[in-house]
């Protein structure tokens, strides 16, 4: 169920796409909500943003607050059954964007972070220890949760060229690294692409029809500075990447990882909307018994769209395809 | 059939209400958007203007209800109380027990008021249990003519049911209503036109107390929506068939 605060001139309104009456009563007043998602920056690493688009609310939910207000503070919330277990998705600023006989439609903007790191800066240590420094109070300002981070942690070795998004600048390093990083209110996570970040076994009473196995072109030759690392495919795509380090060996070893990232199968995993939101990072396993053969799979989750129109959340991520 | 229309209540006070779900809930058009009790026993007062005849419940969670009709100054009893039983158990057959949920509604007619009253409304729940009531409405019940034998009665499911990948289906209930639709003749120049053009037409869609037979089972009320409006047939010289759709609201 999806549960929605908006503060609409200094007065939280509790609304939802259908009447739900738990410790208050949410009312049903959105029309539409355009599916939002989580997606990663690339397929082998990087930062999982979060993709808002608008929001169309039945025009009498304003009939107090008449015109619309133009912007709202809103905080999107996830349930399967109370108000208490319910999960946040989103907390941000609606800003109108259109108006008619039936609806108020609003965009929806996130926290922005515009902070940069100068050019000529130099970081030598180890991963964590850079996205900690880039998550400082001069910088993003956020808390690092580096729990599911790969160890020991890689060395990162390499002077900033020209000013860059603190941003931009972690989610390059971490993509370099094969790791995703993804923000959960004042907390950036680092999770390691090769690892888990929670797992999660379902069964085919968990996911609906139509879920799609993948395989992308395969990358022959991997290059980022002055290195280059030629894959097992002699065909295929080639890839060039900057480097975040300036040792052959250390190059070559990310490189490595982010070729056997690319290389695996991709699965689109369509579930219905029921219990906790899967994090990036989280490894989901099945058995799926209705291809030729009974097949074992898993995929670590990359990117995460919900639609709360169709009940349905669909999960994307690289994994391993097996038979039983 | 009845219509409850106008509507009469100015205002509504219970002598407890939970902060999130107060006693106004009960004058919108939501059923499910409750006026909530803090026990199992409250009361609610109903203070209406001008001329009345009937009050009608939807979404109640009571085991039993006792309404009293007095005077606007709470002095003098009109209408002595009257208790009726929710709880719903029949046993008109002999070998099937409807021991289904409760009724969720209640009309009552309780007979011409031609001046401001006020109707007070005892709730009872079971122990262990919170009084609930989603819609009230009280004020002038139009008496019709039951509608023909053809009269529909069905459910609209809003569910949401999906195919999984073996082929099993994932279930979301939700919530599932109740329609009716039937044909009523009417006395063309009085009933016709004041249902379509003083009622209907006034009001659209927007939804209505209704009790679509006479008869005693609770089961009959229903707040419902002009699902689609009314059409008529001036068929006699006099009297006209109409055709009714109505969507229970939630």
């Amino acid at each position: 169920m999806l549960l929605i605060e908006m503060t609409i001139n200094g007065a939280v309104n509790y609304i939802s796409q259908e009447g739900i009456a738990l410790t208050y009563f949410w009312e049903p007043k959105i029309m539409q909500f355009d599916p939002p998602r989580y997606d990663i920056a690339h397929d082998y690493g990087g930062y999982v943003s979060p993709r808002f688009g608008s929001i169309s609310l039945f025009p009498d939910l304003f009939e107090d607050d008449w015109p619309p207000p133009i912007s709202c503070a809103i905080t999107i919330k996830y349930t399967a059954t109370t108000e208490g277990a319910a999960e946040t998705l989103f907390t941000g600023i609606a800003h109108l964007s259109q108006l008619d006989i039936g609806q108020v439609k609003y965009d929806l903007y996130g926290p922005s972070y515009i902070t940069t790191t100068a050019g000529a800066t130099a970081f030598n240590d180890t991963l964590v220890n850079v996205v900690t420094a880039l998550c400082g109070g001069a910088h993003l300002n956020l808390t690092l949760d580096s729990t599911a981070a790969r160890g020991p942690s890689p060395n990162v070795n390499f002077t900033v060229s020209g000013d860059q998004l603190d941003i931009d600048l972690v989610s390059a390093i971490a993509a370099f690294y094969t790791h995703l990083i993804y923000i959960s209110g004042s907390t950036l996570y680092l999770v390691d692409m090769l690892g888990d970040n929670g797992t999660e076994t379902i069964t085919e009473f968990d996911y609906l029809q139509g879920t799609t196995y993948e395989y992308q072109t395969p990358v022959s030759l991997a290059r980022a500075g002055d290195r280059a690392q030629a894959s097992g495919y002699p065909y295929g795509n080639e890839l060039t990447l900057a480097a975040y380090h300036d040792t052959g060996a250390n190059v070559d070893d990310c490189l490595d990882d982010i070729m056997t990232v690319l290389h695996k199968p991709r699965v689109r995993l369509k579930m219905p909307l029921l219990g906790s939101l899967p994090v990036p990072g989280k490894k989901i396993s099945w058995t799926d018994e209705s291809l030729a053969v009974d097949t074992d799979m898993y995929i670590r989750t990359r990117s995460v769209r919900y639609d709360f129109d169709r009940e349905e959340i669909t999960v994307e991520g690289e994994g391993a395809i097996a038979a039983t | 059939m009845k219509v409850i229309y106008p509507e009469r209540i100015s205002s509504v006070l219970a002598d407890e209400a939970n902060a999130n779900y107060p006693d106004d809930n009960v004058l919108d058009n939501h059923p499910k958007k409750v006026w909530k009790a803090t026990s199992k026993d409250a009361q609610m007062k109903l203070t209406c203007t001008g001329a009345t005849n009937a009050v009608a419940l939807f979404n109640v969670t009571a085991d039993k209800i006792t309404i009293t009709v007095k005077n606007a100054a709470e002095t003098a009893t009109l209408v002595a109380a009257q208790e009726f039983d929710l709880k719903g158990t029949d046993t008109y057959l002999e070998f099937i027990q409807d021991l289904g949920e409760n009724w969720t509604q209640l009309w009552y007619d309780y007979g011409y008021q031609s001046d401001p009253i006020v109707v007070i409304i005892d709730f009872e729940a079971a122990a262990g249990e919170i009084v609930e009531a989603g819609v009230i409405r009280c004020g002038l019940a139009i008496d019709f003519l039951d509608p023909g034998f053809q009269l529909q009665e069905g459910l609209k499911d809003y569910s949401i049911v999906k195919q999984l990948n073996n082929g099993a289906i994932y279930i979301r209930k939700r919530d599932t209503v109740r329609s009716f639709a039937g044909t009523v003749t009417m006395e063309r120049d009085r009933e016709f036109y004041f249902l379509v053009r003083d009622i209907v037409q006034a009001v659209g869609p927007q939804p209505l107390a209704w009790r679509i037979t006479d008869l005693d089972n609770y089961d009959w009320a229903v707040f419902a929506m002009a699902d689609k409006m009314p059409s008529g047939t001036h068929n006699r010289p006099d009297h006209s068939d109409i055709k009714f759709n109505l969507l229970e609201v939630i």
